[in-house]
């Protein structure tokens, strides 16, 4: 049924009905006569209104009954028909315009269907295109986890087209081991309603068609259709962002790898002083791991004042922009976790990263730098130290040797008593100023050492074995363990200095103790460590030890350790002191090993 | 103090030229019998052995205001060579005491020293001398 919004042919068409009637009643005239006036007018009556609903339909019906009247009933018609006329034409008229009311309502309703038909298609459509147009993969499973809808987004997602996809279970779609676990996730949900991605969404990885295997982001709903359970998946590549962030960690990576293996240090503050990031060799220079750090006051790798005053220096730079050492660079002091202090250089800029400051300080260590101008320092201090003991050692031991001479002769003379005591304390006083002098030569010019191989344990042995012979040695026990291969040494030089070593443990152990050496190898030198069980030496003292003049026996000249120091680097060696936690102090001297030539033999101690 | 030993007296010449040692080791060595001769520098020692009686031995300074390497030892030596030779030195390297060795002086002695000790020394590079 069309629908007949044109009223002329709705109204036509009543017409064109009620005059076909008046046709068909006229053929059947001579048969009827004045019997059932009305009849032939509800098929057209009902075809009006089918047709053109209430209006066309009354129309017919008006028509039906004028009609009627006019050309049906006895010639007298209304005026000569008694009240069973009127009521066969009420009830005409009635039934006729009850048939197009209905008809009306008919269509109407009709009306509503198919609008709702329409909108019902349109909506389909819209949803249909939205969801096969999303770039984003939909894809619904039912209760067993078979795919019952699978849009183009899936398809360009896993490969699959729709018609391959639908039916099959959706774990094809995982990689091991959701694959296998994915029923039982299903199956677990169902029994316990315990959902752990259902309502939520999260990073998971997909397999495509081709096997390959890629992340997604996925959010899952739940969904009744028809009393059948069924679950929504929305699926996000994350693959893209996955090669976004693959680049951004290369990039991170280089740079992270410049930063890790930069030699200097490289310190991130924020404009609080607050660090941010500590380098491996900041780590290096200042003794803490990055994780002790952050978070931590930059101020705790100064030593002070700076440490006291660099909180007001950021804030007054923060308030003024005035810089000290932004953008410039000088040398100022470090301080190590250990409390030691060094020098290095220091250049900071300032960055600004999300609109806030942060200050990047690259820290250059200058204790080598120091260290090796320290040394040539040293070296010429001590080369003219060598010269200053040639003259100072004829200058004074000349008139030492005379006053000493005189100083016997006039003793001799004299009548024994407090006068001639006396002058044996003058000699004596004088032999102590010689015996000083000697040490100072002795350091101040060292002999060049003969060097031959040496047999390291016997002749600590013997050194030891002269020390005992002195009375302050009796209650010191010594033991010497180990043993090497020959070194390269002056013997005479050598027990010079195990001899200094061995007399200041005994006198930093009251005379009372054990000293213990151990001879060992290590990587081509002979290590020789001296442990007492003396006291141990503070840091600040150790430091010092082993400058000439330093010490602190009341009665000393300070020169027995550096000379020790002096021979062994004269024979390339090293030694160093080191106060291990559990109480004494150990000296390491290290030998550099004999390089024997054929039939060399080693020298007998 | 260490009695001088009677090995007979020696005439014993001294160079040197701090006085305080001089006269210390000439009064101990006089005290001893000895006789003593003194010269405050090497031209004077020369002018010594050149003019004087045999001298048994000369105790010498190594450093002179007029010397101070061993030529002074060689021509001492040249010009009185039965004189037994000791030395003297406010430092003396191991190579310096060696050279001088080999040139023949007996001992070389590190200053200061026991003046007790020098006329028994001195002795000693006598006879050292005269086993020659």
């Amino acid at each position: 049924m069309q629908p007949a919004d044109g009223g002329i042919a709705r109204y036509g068409v009543a017409v064109a009905v009620i005059a076909a009637s008046v046709g068909l009643r006229l053929l059947f005239q001579p048969w009827l006569g004045t019997s059932v006036p009305y009849l032939q007018f509800f098929p057209a009556i009902l075809l009006a209104a089918w047709y053109g609903g209430l209006g066309p339909g009354a129309l017919a019906t008006a028509l039906g009954a004028i009609l009627a009247v006019e050309l049906f009933l006895p010639p007298a018609g209304l005026a000569v028909g008694g009240v069973g006329d009127w009521l066969s034409l009420s009830l005409f008229a009635g039934t006729g315009l009850g048939i197009a009311w209905i008809n009306q309502r008919l269509r109407q309703a009709e009306a509503a269907q198919r609008a709702a038909a329409q909108l019902a298609t349109t909506r389909a459509e819209r949803l249909d295109a939205i969801i096969n147009t999303t770039v984003d993969g939909i894809i619904v499973i039912g209760s067993g986890g078979k795919i019952e809808a699978f849009n183009r987004g899936a398809e360009r997602l896993f490969g699959y087209p729709e018609s391959e996809a639908l039916g099959r279970n959706v774990n094809m779609l995982m990689p091991s081991p959701y694959h296998q676990q994915h029923d039982s996730y299903l199956q677990r949900y169902q029994n316990t309603r315990q959902a752990t991605i259902i309502g939520t969404g999260r990073e998971v990885s997909g397999r495509r068609r081709d096997g390959s295997v890629f992340p997604l982001h996925l959010s899952v709903g739940e969904m009744t259709i028809g009393g059948e359970q069924k679950f929504t998946g929305m699926l996000h590549d994350l693959s893209r962002r996955g090669q976004l962030e693959n680049q951004l960690r290369v990039s991170e990576g280089r740079w992270r790898a410049i930063v890790d293996s930069a030699v200097d240090g490289i310190i991130v503050i924020d404009s609080h002083g607050l660090i941010e990031a500590f380098n491996p060799a900041a780590e290096r220079l200042f003794g803490y791991a990055e994780r002790e750090v952050m978070g931590q006051n930059v101020d705790m790798l100064m030593p002070a004042p700076y440490r006291e005053e660099h909180d007001h220096y950021l804030s007054r730079y923060m308030a003024t922009g005035r810089a000290k050492i932004i953008g410039i660079g000088r040398e100022v002091t470090g301080r190590r976790q250990d409390g030691t202090t060094f020098p290095l250089h220091l250049s900071v800029g300032q960055i600004s990263i999300g609109g806030e400051y942060k200050f990047t300080g690259i820290v250059h260590d200058l204790s080598s730098r120091v260290r090796v101008e320290e040394q040539l320092r040293e070296q010429a201090a001590l080369a003219r130290l060598g010269e200053m003991a040639a003259v100072i050692a004829h200058e004074v031991k000349n008139p030492l040797a005379g006053i000493r001479g005189a100083m016997q002769v006039m003793g001799r003379r004299m009548p024994a008593g407090i006068d001639q005591e006396m002058t044996r304390e003058i000699v004596k006083r004088i032999d102590s100023l010689d015996a000083m002098m000697k040490d100072m030569l002795v350091f101040a010019r060292p002999p060049q050492p003969k060097r031959l191989p040496i047999d390291i344990a016997p002749l600590v042995a013997v050194t030891a074995n002269l020390l005992r012979e002195d009375a302050a040695m009796r209650e010191v026990d010594v033991r010497i363990d180990g043993s090497s291969p020959p070194v390269s040494g002056d013997a005479e030089m050598l027990k010079m200095v195990f001899q200094n070593l061995l007399v200041n443990s005994v006198h930093a152990m009251n005379g009372r103790g054990t000293i213990r050496i151990e001879i060992t190898p290590v990587n081509g030198a002979c290590q020789i460590v001296f442990a007492d069980t003396g006291p141990g030496i503070p840091l600040d003292i150790r430091a010092k030890i082993f400058a000439p003049f330093f010490t602190t026996k009341s009665r000393g000249t300070g020169l027995g350790l550096a000379t020790a120091k002096r021979f062994i680097e004269a024979h390339e060696g090293r030694i160093s002191i080191d106060c291990p936690p559990d109480g004494g102090t150990t000296i390491a001297v290290t030998l550099p090993l004999h390089q024997f030539s054929t039939g060399q033999q080693i020298s007998q101690v | 103090m260490t009695p001088v030993a009677a090995v007979g007296s020696l005439r014993v010449l001294i160079v040197e030229d701090e006085a305080l040692i001089r006269w210390a080791v000439a009064e101990t060595l006089t005290e001893a019998g000895h006789t003593v001769l003194e010269a405050p520098d090497a031209a004077t020692a020369l002018r010594v052995v050149n003019t004087s009686d045999p001298i048994d031995v000369v105790l010498l300074d190594f450093r002179l205001p007029d010397s101070d390497d061993l030529s002074l030892v060689e021509r001492i030596r040249r010009q009185t060579p039965s004189s037994a030779i000791v030395m003297m030195t406010a430092f003396g390297t191991p190579q310096m005491r060696a050279d001088a060795k080999k040139l023949g002086v007996h001992e070389v002695v590190g200053k200061p020293f026991d003046v007790g000790a020098v006329a028994e020394l001195l002795a000693e590079a006598c006879r050292s001398k005269a086993s020659e």
